[in-house]
């Protein structure tokens, strides 16, 4: 794999905080590499440390060990001055567009605060690059005047993702950026996305809790269970050919609107285990289907297959698919 | 009277408001439950929903009103009922299990508590009586170490506990319908499935209506299926049939919208438009704006057209079926 | 039940103005009016007075409030209050919230030892009763208009430090700020644009009834000589020379006392209509 191809590449990253209880590993040792202009998805339920990835990828927080590579650059150590710029290079969008828009600023004014702080151009540049950016995501003329109030979720997380392409990015990273919306307006938001994509080869780092949206927008995917990667690999792999249970069981409790002859069931039992309480060995193993005892004794290693595909299961393989191929 | 378990007809619910004259949250809805089945009532945001769900409960909150239409469960007439006979009812015929734990549970009493109160309120027992039923139900709804969890308050139990704690609430007294408003939607997936399963499994024989607004989540687990758009029902079937064939434009269009593991990987293909603003009356059918089949007949508001076991609220059906069935 | 209502925005009346907001505005404005129109209302001398006419009553022949044991006219003595004591309050007042708030600011957006040493700041000068410093300031540094307004905003900007402090500390919370921190705003900007007008509605509030408090704070120094040079016309010396007549002159003491509760009602029913407006907006957002 050629460095530069990857527009982002996470070594290693660990994040733990110190509790009472004793260490609490937020994330262990996590990597992850992502193509220019592709877009990776990172998977899990809460506790997963999914969105602390996120976090950690935009250097919002520090991870005790590994680094932040962007575009060839360790960013790990900067801070300040020499971190902005590449703060302008990769962007971040929220989960919840009404609390990531500041109330009381102009839709203008939010989209502007970017370009102004970069001192992207003159007023009239700045102005004329944000006509053409609402334009882009689709929001009406007059929008620019007002507040987010205003503004339906869908329609806010458009100014949310106008803002971040203001300064042209070459990486978004969005945290669940269509899951506080209605499923018509999750679609035109991916759409839109995937558009911004074509157009300008914008890479995407997503954070999402449902498999079945990653499925249908990802080139790559990596599920997360308690702070660890249990599988990665290329979408329709993943799903065809699921090799962790977690990986499985996660496609079968997925709803989908499809005949429920075409999913097999496979409850879960039990509740995640908290990341204090992390159980022995693999941390899956007291909830999954077809665990033996060497699971309980040693923590998996997390496989590289020549497909590339990765995979931390001492059985990795043996269960099919619940979702049925219909045509 | 005829032998549905709940028959509403026509119902209209509507708020005061200082825009439009009123807010109508209801448009017009009629559809009847049989006793023991699974029903699904799906829509988007402003669709109006859960104001159907808590109109059959007596709960549309102040100062809404039922303003038209009648809702009959059990032969009762549940619109017209005083709260004092409402809230007999309630809890003895209809349990409900809510999307936010925090609404259905008093954070500061002990869960176990909650379930003592309604089982000796609407069956009389005594009270150690009563604390057997309600350990009985937790085990049913599958509490772990259910003794302990009976003096629990709600803050010491997980998302899918408390999930869990409301549908013993519903079902303790073994009530002939429950509804659930977005049971699922702030817990993880693998609890969800957990928390479907349950439904499923322990309802078999009440009737159950599941209002959501995620169409797969009423395809794991309804018999039939409404869906709701700006206040008013679009279609009525079963549920495999309307995931196969979908009559309404509406309902198609969510179907393709909606990722399905489809491994192929289609576009999602979106919706165009918005929903009209919540609340404000459209003249003719709702979802003509955004409709890839309207045309001049759609201005007038289509009726609902009954056909074999699906009815459907479009002029132009998208199959041959209802065209001259009506 | 609330929880289930989506959000409907249902009735309009939430967002009318407070009532005490209305009639405190409507009393505001009509004392700025009376101040600047000073001379019109009241011309006249503050200062001297016929000493045939001293002593009388309110209400009788053309002396409307009365005279005083000089014979000077009330009316116009009151009037001739206003632009010291409101002045003085003024000051006072700006200065303890300019202060007061680049100080709660700056030790919300920097933990550390800045941090540590402004708080440590404002507890040490909250600790101490206020009134007691003022005076030994006062004593050493001498009276006049300036030094009494510097001595009651320096002793007072801690208030606003506090509170500003702690509501800055939430409001950096909110994800907003943490969209402009990543989007590469500078500081400064992320404090003027998102976490100050965030504080906009309690400032306003703090304002109201601070401003009050400074009014009362001046009165109370005037009236044990502290304050105001002797002669000068202020509610604080009207009312520290009524103290000998009280008996013979009640009125004396009524004027003064009634024009300070006047406007520390205004401002008080102004500071409370504020708090209530802002109270029923974030209610009606939603």
């Amino acid at each position: 794999m050629a460095t530069d191809q990857a527009i982002l590449r996470l070594e290693n990253l660990t994040v733990v905080y110190d509790t009472p209880a004793g260490p609490l590993y937020a994330l262990d040792d996590v990597s992850l590499t992502l193509n220019r202009g592709g877009t990776h998805s990172i998977v899990g339920e809460s506790g997963s440390g999914k969105s602390t990835l996120a976090l950690a990828a935009m250097k919002a927080i520090h991870p005790q060990k590994g680094s932040v590579v962007f575009d060839g650059h360790d960013i790990s150590p900067l801070k300040g001055k020499a971190l902005s710029s590449f703060r302008k290079r990769m962007q971040l969008v929220f989960q919840d567009p009404y609390s990531s828009l500041n109330p009381g600023m102009k839709v203008h004014d939010i989209i502007a605060e970017p370009l102004h702080a970069h001192r992207w151009g003159s007023r009239a540049d700045i102005d004329d690059r944000i006509h053409s950016l609402m334009n882009k995501v689709g929001l009406p003329e007059d929008a620019g005047q007002r507040l987010p109030s205003q503004f339906s979720g869908g329609q806010r997380q458009r100014i949310a993702i106008a803002r971040a392409l203001a300064l042209e990015p070459e990486l978004l990273i969005a945290d669940e950026p269509v899951s506080a919306l209605d499923v018509s307006v999750q679609a035109q938001i991916v759409k839109l996305l995937k558009d911004i994509q074509q157009d300008q080869g914008v890479a995407y780092l997503i954070v999402a809790h449902d498999l079945a949206l990653v499925h249908h927008i990802s080139h790559r995917i990596t599920v997360m269970y308690l702070g660890k990667i249990v599988e990665e690999g290329p979408a329709d792999l993943l799903v065809a050919k699921p090799a962790h249970p977690y990986t499985a069981s996660l496609l079968s409790a997925t709803p989908i609107p499809r005949r429920k002859t075409e999913k097999h069931s496979m409850v879960l039992e039990g509740e995640p285990p908290s990341a204090i309480e992390r159980p022995s060995g693999c941390a899956f193993h007291p909830r999954c289907p077809i665990a033996r005892p060497q699971c309980k004794k040693s923590g998996p290693p997390l496989s590289i297959e020549k497909d590339g595909r990765k995979v931390a299961c001492h059985f990795a393989g043996e269960i099919p698919s619940p979702i049925e191929f219909v045509e | 009277m005829s032998e549905k378990l709940l028959s509403i007809d026509d119902v209209r619910v509507t708020f005061p408001h200082d825009k439009f004259e009123k807010f109508h949250a209801v448009n017009g809805v009629s559809l009847e439950v049989e006793p023991g089945e699974t029903l699904g009532i799906v829509g988007e945001s402003g669709s109006g929903k859960t104001m159907l769900a808590l109109s059959m409960m007596g709960l549309v909150p102040r100062p809404g009103i039922v303003d038209g239409g009648n809702i009959h469960l059990l032969g009762q007439p549940i619109d017209r009922l005083s709260e004092k006979q409402l809230s007999t009812i309630r809890g003895r015929d209809v349990g409900m299990v809510f999307q936010d734990p925090m609404t259905g549970l008093n954070p500061v009493r002990k869960v176990g508590s909650l379930l003592i109160e309604s089982i000796q309120r609407h069956r009389s027992r005594s009270r150690a009586e009563a604390r057997d039923l309600a350990l009985n139900t937790f085990i049913e709804v599958g509490i772990p170490s259910p003794e302990v969890r009976l003096d629990s308050y709600p803050h010491q139990l997980s998302g899918g506990l408390r999930q869990r704690v409301m549908i013993a609430l519903a079902l303790v007294n073994h009530p002939p319908l429950i509804i659930a408003d977005e049971p699922t939607t702030a817990l993880d997936a693998t609890i969800q499935a957990q928390i479907l399963e349950l439904l499923k499994v322990k309802l078999s024989k009440s009737a159950l209506i599941l209002i959501t607004h995620d169409l797969g989540v009423a395809a794991e687990i309804c018999d039939r299926v409404a869906v709701m758009y700006h206040g008013k029902i679009m279609e009525l079937g079963f549920m495999n049939d309307v995931l196969d064939n979908p009559a309404h434009p509406y309902t198609a269009g969510l179907l393709a919208a909606a990722p399905r593991f489809d491994w192929n990987r289609p576009d999602l293909e979106p919706i165009p438009g918005s929903p009209p603003e919540a609340g404000s009356i459209v003249p003719g059918c709702a979802f003509k704006p955004r409709c890839g089949f309207a045309s001049p007949a759609c201005e007038d508001a289509p009726n609902m057209k009954i056909s074999s076991y699906r009815e459907l609220a479009c002029h132009h059906p998208l199959f041959e079926e209802f065209s001259d069935g009506y | 039940m609330s929880g289930l209502l989506p959000r409907l925005r249902i009735a309009s009346k939430h967002r009318r103005p407070d009532i005490q907001l209305i009639i405190g505005g409507l009393a505001c404005i009509t004392i700025l009016i009376l101040t600047i129109g000073k001379d019109f209302f009241a011309p006249g001398d503050p200062l001297s007075g016929d000493i045939m006419d001293r002593f009388k009553p309110m209400f009788e022949g053309k002396y409307v409030l009365g005279t005083d044991q000089l014979g000077r006219d009330l009316w116009t003595r009151v009037f001739a209050g206003l632009p010291w004591s409101l002045g003085i309050a003024c000051v006072a007042t700006l200065i303890a919230m300019t202060v007061g708030t680049s100080a709660g600011l700056i030790a919300a957006w920097k933990p550390g030892p800045v941090r540590t040493v402004i708080n440590r700041m404002v507890d040490t000068i909250i600790a101490f009763p206020g009134l007691v410093i003022a005076i030994c300031i006062i004593a050493a540094i001498g009276r006049g208009f300036w030094p009494l307004a510097i001595t009651l905003g320096v002793l007072t900007w801690p208030f606003y430090a506090r509170v500003v402090y702690a509501e800055a500390l939430g409001l950096m919370e909110r994800n907003y700020v943490l969209a402009a921190q990543l989007y590469g705003v500078p500081s400064r900007w992320i404090l003027i644009r998102h976490v100050l007008p965030g504080l906009r509605p309690t400032l306003l509030v703090m304002l109201a009834f601070h401003f009050a408090d400074m009014l009362i704070a001046e009165s109370a120094l005037s009236f044990l000589g502290l304050g105001a040079p002797l002669q000068a016309p202020t509610w604080g010396n009207m009312l520290a020379e009524s103290r000998q007549y009280l008996f013979n002159a009640p009125w004396m003491m009524l004027v003064p006392a009634a024009a300070i509760v006047v406007v520390v009602v205004t401002l008080n029913l102004i500071g409370d209509g504020i708090a209530a407006t802002t109270r029923s907006k974030a209610r009606a957002v939603e």
